[in-house]
């Protein structure tokens, strides 16, 4: 892969949007460890009941950079890639539809975020996701 | 029944039974995409659909092997033709050298 902008484009083909899911979840971490909950993260008040802001921080880090290591890999581990991206999906569309939850299920006075149908849509787009990693893979192999 | 179900709330409030019924509707979800992705992996975009074949393609066959047909029995006359010709044209060549021998 070249660090062009067409080089990016070819390596990555159509799983643009896996990869900026995973982006935005390896930044979303950094910014809760940089601004530690209990901060006003009104998308996260569903998950923090259950685990520390810590946790949810690392979780978010984790499964980032695991996807990006997947994508990177580009079709070199056939066997292993569709799987570690269908788990990231998976747990980004748990993730975010509980974020999607937590915005949603307030009073309409409080509903000031704007994030309730980004957290929407990227539920959606995360579940096709793993239908493209499983379908895919032996189809178009480096582009599956 | 509706008792229980206001103590259930009265217990943990809607918000985490929202919260599991979510999280089970996107469970199902990974499942189903996952299931019909696997199931999907196999088959290729270029493969002709069976259903296609029925109608129209299916006509098209038969067109396609009736004119081949037409076209050995064209073969077969036009074989003939010329076998007729050939020996139309010894017969002539006969005819013209006993009329040179005379």
């Amino acid at each position: 892969m070249t660090c062009s902008l067409r080089g990016i484009v070819h390596h990555f083909n159509n799983r643009i949007s896996e990869a900026a899911a995973a982006w935005i979840m390896v930044g979303l971490g950094i910014q809760i460890i940089a601004a530690p909950v209990p901060s006003d993260y009104r998308a996260l008040n569903g998950l923090i009941q259950y685990v520390s802001g810590d946790f949810i921080a690392w979780f978010f880090i984790t499964v980032g950079f695991v996807r990006i290591t997947a994508l990177a890999a580009n079709g070199h581990w056939p066997t292993y890639g569709p799987w570690l991206r269908s788990i990231g999906s998976g747990a980004g569309a748990l993730i975010w539809s509980q974020m999607f939850l937590s915005l949603i299920a307030v009073s309409p006075d409080d509903l000031t975020s704007l994030g309730a149908p980004v957290y929407f849509v990227m539920t959606w787009v995360e579940l096709i996701s793993i239908y493209r990693a499983f379908a895919m893979r032996d189809r178009h192999g480096r582009f599956g | 029944m509706d008792g229980l179900a206001k103590e259930a709330f009265s217990f943990t409030g809607p918000f985490p039974i929202l919260q599991v019924a979510v999280l089970l509707i996107v469970m199902y979800g990974i499942y189903a995409t996952a299931t019909r992705g696997q199931r999907d992996s196999g088959a290729r975009p270029d493969t002709v659909p069976q259903w296609l074949l029925i109608a129209p393609a299916h006509d098209l066959i038969d067109d396609v092997a009736e004119m081949a047909e037409h076209m050995r029995r064209q073969t077969a006359i036009l074989e003939k033709i010329e076998a007729s010709l050939m020996a139309c044209k010894v017969a002539l060549e006969l005819i013209r050298d006993e009329s040179r021998l005379r």
